[in-house]
């Protein structure tokens, strides 16, 4: 086998590895295999946001001028992560956002990012509010067809629906601590000297 | 006043008062000496590189227990730029009194942290986690019932701690802490405003968001045998409300002494700005210092900001340069994904810097600069003379 450039309109054959890291990228922190691959499986399965058209960088194929095999029924898409990010909105403007990051593949100094707007799906912008959470992924797009595109995708959490049960239980806790600790008692009417303040 | 070459980690005399103003680029920490080895902590930030709130980090360099000498760990508001690590702090200072605002104190703010404060659903961390570690604290020392650990809340015009007097050196002074905010009108509106963040059933989950302005910001007065500090917190200007700044400078109580040392409030922000604060309550050309905050698209103080500061005192100090910022190096292929869409990226900066002041009674008093800390001299900084 040998390493070529090649465009990305040619037919190549490649095969089809799962969710893999490129050799360049840092070790995935233990945190990411719970939490980023089951969200990149899940949510970026499919093409989400932007896919960025673009010449295939580096792709695998079979030496000589074999005819290749049809793409088996049962390949699919998958999706080499390079980067990955958690974000939180912090302000949203008219064509970008901008966002505080956590790196999720080499945790390290808090960074903030300005994103274009553009770059969240139909479907999620809805989402796309102060404090919303997101998860941005650069990698590579491998089709099916074997054609390798750089992408980046942005897939806003989806968070559950606030329970009655959570709730009460907030509600209940806050009165156990409360009791317990003091918190919300009446305030000390001996504790205000106001006059004593021009002493 | 011409900063002075020292020695960070030399501990103040007995007698000497200490205001140390930290600040890493977002968030800032005040950690003051009242003399005697009596020591506060007002709010909190985190010394990035040892991943310790800078509080502690800097007591454990002079050499300070912070469980015998911390006597108050104050949270002056729930932002996240003043409350990171404060729940540590709390734990290490096993004897200090926990205060905040008399805006917290309700039952739906405790319902806000446990129902926020306990759901791990993101690496990021919040001021409402930070608060659910201080109730968890506060609660397992309550029932262990070796002491007396009740929050005390602080509201404008009331007294938080008073040492009454003592003797430090050749002279006999009290030291008397006192809240200037926030007022009853600003404590009931954020009241009612936590009431509106309380989650209902089939609301989405998300990220809960600070309020905004900051109008129940605790601004401490603090006295030290005749050294008058005034420590602006966050709180800003919000004329004719019954909140905010002018209503301080209007109060019927305000101190009649004027402050030598004064933390700018809310990072030299326009909009905490009150020309009558620096005519009513301090002295000329007070010690004042400010620390910066970068996120999203803020970044404080402004080139505005910092002209109209340097305008009212000469004396201003900055713990960290405002615009510090680099992207942080990644492989070609990311590199080049985010320039393609039009995006960016960059790393906050968080150096830490410490401004230090030190004086006795009477006495002049010195400033110390540590880390990235700076003079402001116009829109420049002047360099640090300690390293």
């Amino acid at each position: 086998m040998s390493i070529q450039t090649t465009s990305a309109s040619e037919q190549l054959w490649q095969d089809n590895v799962p969710e893999k890291r490129d050799s360049s990228s840092t070790e995935t922190p233990s945190i990411i295999n719970q939490i980023g691959s089951d969200l990149l499986l899940s949510h970026f399965g499919q093409p989400i946001g932007r896919i960025i058209p673009t010449t295939v960088e580096t792709v695998t194929t079979i030496e000589s001028s074999v005819v290749q095999p049809p793409p088996s029924p049962s390949r699919q898409d998958t999706f080499i992560s390079l980067q990955k990010w958690e974000g939180t909105v912090s302000y949203i403007g008219e064509e970008s956002f901008m966002a505080c990051l956590f790196d999720l593949t080499a945790p390290g100094p808090d960074e903030e990012a300005e994103i274009p707007i553009k770059e969240i799906s139909l479907d999620d912008r809805e989402l796309l509010k102060p404090g919303a959470v997101f998860y941005w992924s650069i990698g590579y797009q491998d089709s099916k067809k074997g054609q390798r595109t750089r992408a980046s995708k942005i897939r806003f959490r989806r968070l559950p629906a606030w329970r009655i049960e959570e709730i009460k239980g907030a509600e209940d806790d806050a009165r156990k601590i409360g009791d317990l600790i003091g918190w919300t008692r009446e305030s000390d009417s001996d504790d205000y000297l106001l006059g004593e303040l021009r002493k | 006043m011409t900063p002075e070459k020292n020695d960070e980690s030399r501990p103040p005399s007995s007698d000497e008062v200490e205001i140390s103003v930290f600040g890493p680029g977002f968030g800032e920490c005040i950690v003051l000496h009242v003399g005697e080895n009596n020591w506060i902590i007002v709010d909190s930030c985190i010394q990035v590189d040892q991943k310790v709130p800078a509080a502690l980090a800097y007591l454990k360099k002079i050499g300070v227990n912070p469980g015998d000498a911390v006597r108050l760990v104050i949270a002056t508001h729930w932002h996240d730029d003043h409350i990171r690590g404060i729940g540590k702090v709390l734990e290490a200072c096993n004897t200090a009194q926990f205060i905040c605002s008399e805006a917290l104190n309700t039952a739906e703010f405790l319902t806000l942290v446990r129902a926020y404060g306990k759901r791990i659903m993101m690496q990021q961390t919040t001021g409402i986690d930070e608060f659910n570690h201080v109730l968890d604290i506060l609660g397992k020392r309550a029932k262990s019932a070796t002491r007396n650990d009740v929050p005390k809340f602080a509201i404008a015009d009331r007294i938080l701690w008073d040492k009454g007097n003592s003797r430090l050196g050749n002279t006999s002074i009290s030291c008397r802490i006192s809240a200037l905010s926030p007022t009853d009108a600003a404590s009931l509106a954020s009241k009612l405003e936590i009431v509106d963040l309380l989650p209902h059933e089939k609301d989405s989950k998300r990220r809960l968001q600070a309020l905004t302005p900051n109008q129940a910001a605790v601004v401490l007065w603090v006295n030290v045998g005749g050294v008058h500090v005034l420590l602006g917190s966050d709180l800003e200007e919000i004329s004719g409300s019954n909140m905010g700044w002018s209503t301080i400078v209007q109060s019927a109580i305000l101190p009649e002494q004027k402050a030598r040392f004064f933390k700018i409030p809310h990072h030299g922000s326009r909009t905490a700005h009150c020309d009558s604060v620096w005519s009513d309550m301090l002295e000329a050309n007070p010690i004042a210092v400010l620390t910066p905050f970068r996120n999203g698209s803020v970044t404080l103080p402004t080139p505005d900001d910092l002209r109209r500061i340097i305008a009212l005192s000469p004396n201003t100090y900055v713990t960290a340069a405002p615009t510090l910022s680099r992207s942080r190096k990644r492989i070609p292929a990311v590199e080049r994904t985010i320039k393609e869409i039009g995006g960016s990226i960059r790393q906050i900066q968080h150096v830490m810097g410490h401004v230090r002041f030190r004086i006795r009674p009477l006495g002049i008093g010195k400033i110390e600069l540590f880390g990235s800390a700076a003079q402001c001299m116009g829109e420049n900084f002047r360099p640090k003379c300690n390293r």
